[in-house]
């Protein structure tokens, strides 16, 4: 569930311009609108799950800062990508990341990708910590999905697998892709 | 004239099919002599003084984990070296390259060489070990071992092997059949022309093609730096990736200024072909 | 036109022409031939790939300027255009703990590169006068040395460069780091959550914490205008 909701976090971060942050701007109609969306439970299978806490903050936190803001076109084109992944994850009926088919990951990492790249920002894997990263254009980090709380520094915890589970699974297709056109020949 | 067009479209066709063959052969050749042949990889790796920093980033974030466990950084001195991380990381590479997706890093050693340290360091401050003591220990062993472990780790090493064995399987023989095409190309090339120095031309047009199919994306990346922009750490895994694709673009790029001059020399070859037929014509008509 | 000078133009276009034509027709080619394996493996670069060459400096920023001490009393709110976000490792705040010593600095973000300079507050928690909770970490045998001597009722005082905050210490409780009761970042009190490793003076990591909660007793709130 956890990690489900950082890919959707993530991509609710995506919706935000990137541009250096000076005094605090507070969160605009769009950008509450998109808070909102975020704090709306969704039934997944027979469980109502809703963005944790930590990451709904990274989000408001980023939004909150000068600079930022969203228009109404961003707003919609977010609000439209949460629902995909929402539809994605109802279908499958299931938050567990690892158990979903690896092309329904795969959809589900796009979907944070193309709302990130559209918007500005970057999904970034760390590969030190093996965690998320979401960072914007001047590589200043906006979110992480990491542990709240950590080995004072060291975390090598849950949160690297889902980070491991989505790059490799990535990469993977492409030697996969590569193997089903062999076997189909 | 129809037959002219067609033999034209036809030359064009085979000369264009022999432009991406060159492209390929060059690209392959140069791929396998760089990033794909393990000895260069290691090779660049001790050039950039890899392993003793990567020694340097284990000691100190050992360290780092140390300050919460009550170890101080004294006892991790002298522990990881250089020649500790060259062999892993080697093996690792090794592995990779081989395909061997079986292969374990042996991490005992580090876990025994460790206890016995901070058992040492208990002895020494007079700190009884309790089963509590020993479990936090424990933890702080499992921690570094694993810090240990994804250090001298290449970052995405085992997608690269995979993706370096699909190739290497094919490489060889993909080399030789390409060679045999290209020569089978020419051959057909200048059977259907009737005046060899125009099937020289679209040698050289090939030749040229193939050259700029070659150099102009490694060109691109190169002005680009893209690869510069790559999320690795710490700095030196950034320094050694970012080092080994700026010779492999360097060797592409060489790779297709080779073939622009084979273009050249052909070029200059024309007129002299040219010269030659229309002397070998006028002789026979004598 | 000369057609002689008309043939040489033309000869030199062939020249020209034909390799750029093959290159472009090449690269649309392969691309056709390898675009059901360019997406994934584009998609897996660009978590790799950033804007900007990756920054290894040591140094971490800072935005925090100590306010102007006068004799007048603080306000009770301040505008948020007043107030400035801190961005991932910047220093914004200073933190004390009069009673028992503990004097540090307070950076937005608790990566190891922060928590080897001072205190770190967790990313996905708020900065003071939010109204929301706060959750700050920092090495039990570091800055937060002295906080096993911390009791209920000492005052935690965070300075920003908006305003001074106090929160006074409520309970103290030793759990799990995976332990999720630990903490509630979702709750509508601003509450200030410190955490290091327990035990304090033990060797070895253990998955304790041992965490010190505190109630907001004054400070500026922020407000929009």
């Amino acid at each position: 569930m956890k990690k489900i909701a950082a890919c959707i976090a993530s991509m609710v971060l995506a919706a935000s311009l990137s541009l250096t942050a000076f005094a605090a701007s507070g969160i605009d109609a769009n950008e509450q609108a998109i808070l909102d969306k975020l704090n709306t439970p969704i039934t997944v299978g027979n469980q109502m799950m809703s963005v944790p806490a930590e990451y709904y903050n990274q989000a408001e936190n980023y939004l909150k800062q000068d600079g930022v803001s969203v228009t109404d076109a961003q707003k919609t084109q977010v609000l439209a990508k949460i629902d995909e992944a929402t539809e994605i994850l109802q279908e499958n009926g299931t938050t567990d990341l690892l158990s979903l088919p690896k092309n329904v990951r795969s959809q589900l990492v796009t979907i944070a990708q193309d709302a990130a790249k559209a918007l500005d920002l970057n999904l970034t894997y760390d590969n030190v910590n093996k965690t998320i990263t979401v960072v914007d254009k001047e590589g200043n980090v906006v979110a992480k999905v990491e542990d709240v709380v950590k080995t004072t520094g060291a975390d090598t915890t849950a949160a690297v697998m889902t980070a491991v589970t989505l790059v490799a699974l990535l990469a993977g297709c492409a030697v996969v892709a590569r193997k089903s056109k062999l076997a189909a020949k | 004239m129809k037959q002219h067009i067609l033999r034209t479209v036809i030359s064009g066709f085979l000369a264009f099919v022999l432009s991406l063959l060159l492209c390929g052969l060059v690209a392959a050749t140069c791929l396998f002599h760089t990033i794909f042949d393990e000895q260069f990889v290691m090779n660049r790796l001790e050039q950039a003084d890899f392993y003793e920093k990567t020694a340097a980033t284990i000691t100190d974030n050992m360290e780092s984990l140390g300050i919460p466990g009550g170890i101080p950084a004294e006892v991790f001195d002298g522990f990881v070296t250089g020649e500790m991380v060259e062999k892993d990381v080697v093996n690792g590479i090794t592995a990779a390259f081989e395909g061997n997706s079986s292969y374990q890093l042996n991490l005992t050693p580090i876990r025994e060489e460790l206890n016995q340290r901070f058992t040492a360091y208990a002895e020494s401050q007079s700190i009884t070990l309790t089963e509590e003591i020993q479990e936090g220990l424990n933890n702080l062993v499992e921690y570094c071992t694993t810090e240990y472990r994804q250090q001298v780790t290449i970052p995405f090493i085992e997608t690269f092997g995979q993706i370096r064995m699909m190739f290497a399987r094919g490489y060889n023989a993909g080399l030789v059949i390409c060679a045999i095409l290209c020569v089978l190309l020419v051959v057909f090339l200048f059977s259907i022309r009737r005046y060899k120095h125009r099937a020289l031309r679209f040698l050289v047009y090939s030749f040229w093609g193939g050259a700029l199919m070659t150099g102009a994306f490694p060109a691109y990346v190169l002005i680009g730096k893209t690869y510069e922009r790559i999320h690795l750490s710490p700095e030196h895994v950034y320094n050694a990736f970012v080092g080994l694709i700026n010779t492999c673009i360097h060797s592409l790029l060489i790779g297709s200024v080779i073939l622009f001059v084979i273009g050249v020399l052909l070029m200059i070859g024309v007129p002299f072909l040219k010269k030659w037929e229309l002397n070998r014509k006028h002789r026979k008509t004598e | 036109m000369n057609p002689r000078i008309g043939k040489i133009v033309k000869k030199v276009m062939a020249y020209l022409g034909m390799p750029l034509l093959f290159c472009l027709v090449g690269y649309g080619v392969c691309y056709i031939a390898l675009s059901p394996l360019l997406s994934p493996a584009l998609s897996a670069l660009d978590m790799v790939v950033s804007e900007n060459r990756p920054d290894f400096s040591d140094e971490l920023k800072s935005i925090f300027t100590p306010p102007e001490q006068t004799d007048e009393p603080q306000e009770d709110t301040v505008s948020e255009k007043d107030i400035q976000i801190p961005t991932y490792e910047t220093l914004y705040a200073k933190l004390e703990i009069q009673q028992v010593g503990i004097s540090s600095d307070l950076y937005f973000g608790d990566s190891n590169k922060v928590l080897k300079k001072g205190l770190g507050q967790y990313i996905g928690s708020s900065i003071p006068g939010y109204g929301k909770p706060l959750l700050i970490s920092g090495h039990n045998n570091g800055q937060f040395h002295k906080l096993k001597d911390v009791q209920v009722g000492d005052i935690v005082t965070i300075t920003t460069s908006y305003g001074v905050y106090e929160y006074q210490v409520t309970d103290m409780q030793v759990k799990s780091s995976t332990d999720k009761s630990a903490y509630d970042l979702k709750q509508d009190k601003e509450q200030l959550i410190l955490y290091t490793c327990y035990p304090f003076d033990m060797l070895g990591l253990t998955p304790n914490r041992y965490f010190v909660y505190a109630d907001k007793i004054s400070g500026p709130s922020i407000v929009s205008e």
